[in-house]
């Protein structure tokens, strides 16, 4: 950034100076040399500072004003929240910053296992370990979307550390967890992976997810013959990259970075379509409690397109 | 159990929810609803849909509560959900916009001009500050209502907010020179003096401060979000 570009009083740039917006940056190094330079510059940030200063005093009046919630208010939420059942308990009561950890990373036979992709497993672990999970849980149908694979391997394979797709603590971690709590890993925290070939339309797709959720659920771990649908088809050829585990961990962390709300707790994974193309469609909830669907097309988790989004939408 | 559970700390009290204390939660809200309704209310300016909005969130967090990591503090946390849900129903009506209401109805982002928000210290003080709060883009004026009027620290509200603090700061810089112009602080810029042009036009004015939004900078070509970035 060079001065010559600020013949004229930038009154963002000047507004993000005066509200320290740019302390330690070299902006704020520039905007200082105008202040100092230019009187215009001077002007015009002598006449900001004491105006959002009123501003600050007339907002901090504003707030100091009690807000309490109105008796009516407060009784209907307090009905509403004894309404709502209890959540389930969970195996492990404690609430920590590893829960995550309950699915940490469980490789698939099948996975490649270069050290390229054991770097990237482990410089993601946080975000992916739940992915990476579920694609070693539900492996069979992966696997046999790509015809490589079977249901031995798979639940083999999600009882194995001996690959080294996180770290050795993490491992450690899940097969105490494991061995503490049996399913703990499975049933409560582990997303669930389809192929549904359902594809979904931007209107209509929250219920059509949904009622694709509900079946997977009332249907438990999709059998074999599930995923016959995307099987020889061009969405099955065209998202066979993403069910390569490194590479939906990848997609799952382009997404979390995109999101920007924190780890996902992603529930379920659908290898689709979205308005006639291939489209992976994730559910999750953020570390904030807010549900969202996900649409990432066939470039998701690439350098080049990211987490490749073409759909979201907050639904709880 | 509900003197004990006054004397729980808000974790404790969300953990022994999601371990199957039925009261627990009610104990966590009773303690932060006060606060949290005063941000819903705010920041859409319009009783029902902070009610909506408070209850729609709550609802969410009860759910939620075993996924709560522990990153930040739980009332922290909630504020997140309580703000995420309000956001939310700013931008639903930006893609739904209502009719306009007879007495003064919704701006772009819905929220009514004309209801009261709060017994203000002073009445006109209170209804000018509101109005034009309505006027700014609503990521700034949820940044701006946590920071100058809740007083929450900025790293708190970049919690809240899901962004970074330079990005809470941004936002409430801009917003406050945005403000000041509302507010009628900053002098009308003339027509030839050497300043950026201005972008947005807007049309409302504040009943005691005539002069324009655009009078003030309102957004450049690097948008809201340029400095946010830093």
């Amino acid at each position: 950034m060079t001065a010559d570009r600020f013949q004229e009083v930038d009154r963002e740039l000047l507004a993000d100076y005066v509200g320290g917006a740019l302390d330690g940056t070299p902006d704020e190094v520039t905007v200082a040399r105008l202040i100092a330079e230019r009187p215009s510059w001077r002007a015009a940030h002598d006449e900001l500072v004491e105006a959002t200063q009123l501003v600050q005093t007339m907002l901090a009046e504003w707030g100091s004003v009690v807000e309490p919630i109105p008796p009516d208010v407060a009784d209907r939420v307090h009905a509403a929240l004894a309404a709502e059942p209890l959540p389930q308990p969970t195996p492990d009561p404690a609430i920590s910053p590893d829960l995550a950890t309950v699915a940490a990373p469980v490789p698939l036979a099948a996975a490649r296992t270069r050290r390229d992709r054991r770097r990237r497993w482990q410089r993601y672990a946080a975000p992916i370990t739940v992915a990476a999970a579920a694609v070693a849980f539900a492996g069979l149908g992966v696997d046999q979307l790509l015809g490589a694979g079977s249901a031995d391997d798979a639940s083999t394979t999600a009882g194995s550390s001996s690959d080294g797709a996180g770290s050795a603590e993490s491992q450690q971690s899940a097969e105490t967890r494991q061995e503490d709590q049996p399913g703990t890993m499975m049933d409560a925290s582990a997303p669930r992976l389809l192929a549904s070939g359902t594809d979904y339309q931007r209107a209509t797709i929250v219920p059509m997810f949904e009622a694709v959720g509900r079946g997977g659920v009332d249907g438990g771990q999709p059998a074999a013959g599930e995923d016959t649908v995307l099987q020889e088809s061009p969405a099955s050829t065209a998202l066979a990259r993403l069910a390569d585990p490194a590479a939906l961990a990848d997609c799952v962390a382009a997404v979390t970075a995109e999101h920007g709300n924190g780890v996902l707790g992603v529930d379920l994974v659908d290898f689709a379509a979205f308005e006639g193309e291939p489209a992976l469609v994730l559910s999750f909830s953020d570390s904030f409690g807010a549900s969202w669907i996900w649409v990432s097309g066939t470039g998701c988790g690439t350098p080049a397109a990211g987490a490749d989004t073409r759909y979201s939408a907050q639904v709880g | 159990m509900t003197g004990r559970r006054a004397d729980l700390g808000d974790e404790e009290l969300l953990r022994a929810h999601v371990d199957g204390d039925p009261e627990a939660f009610a104990e966590l809200v009773r303690r932060h609803q006060d606060r949290l309704w005063a941000v819903a209310l705010r920041t859409l300016s319009d009783r029902e849909e902070a009610a909506d909005a408070l209850q729609d969130a709550l609802l969410s967090a009860h759910r939620a509560a075993a996924r709560f990591r522990g990153d930040a503090a739980v009332t922290t946390w909630l504020h997140r959900i309580v703000i995420n849900a309000c956001l939310d129903r700013v931008r639903r009506r930006k893609s739904h916009p209502t009719v306009p209401l007879p007495d003064g109805g919704r701006d772009d982002d819905g929220v009514r001009g004309t209801e009261p928000a709060a017994p203000p210290v002073d009445h006109d003080t209170a209804l000018v500050v509101r109005q034009a709060l309505a006027e700014l883009p609503a990521e700034q004026r949820a940044a701006l209502i946590l920071v100058d009027v809740q007083g929450y620290p900025v790293a708190d509200a970049a919690v809240m907010l899901g962004v970074a603090e330079g990005t809470v700061k941004s936002r409430c810089a801009r917003g406050r020179a945005r403000l000041a112009g509302l507010l009628g602080h900053l002098r009308p810029q003339r027509a030839n003096a050497q300043v950026a042009p201005p972008r947005a036009q807007v049309s409302s004015l504040t009943p005691r401060n005539p002069q324009r939004l655009d009078d003030v900078p309102s957004g450049s070509a690097r948008g809201d979000g340029g400095k946010e970035e830093r």
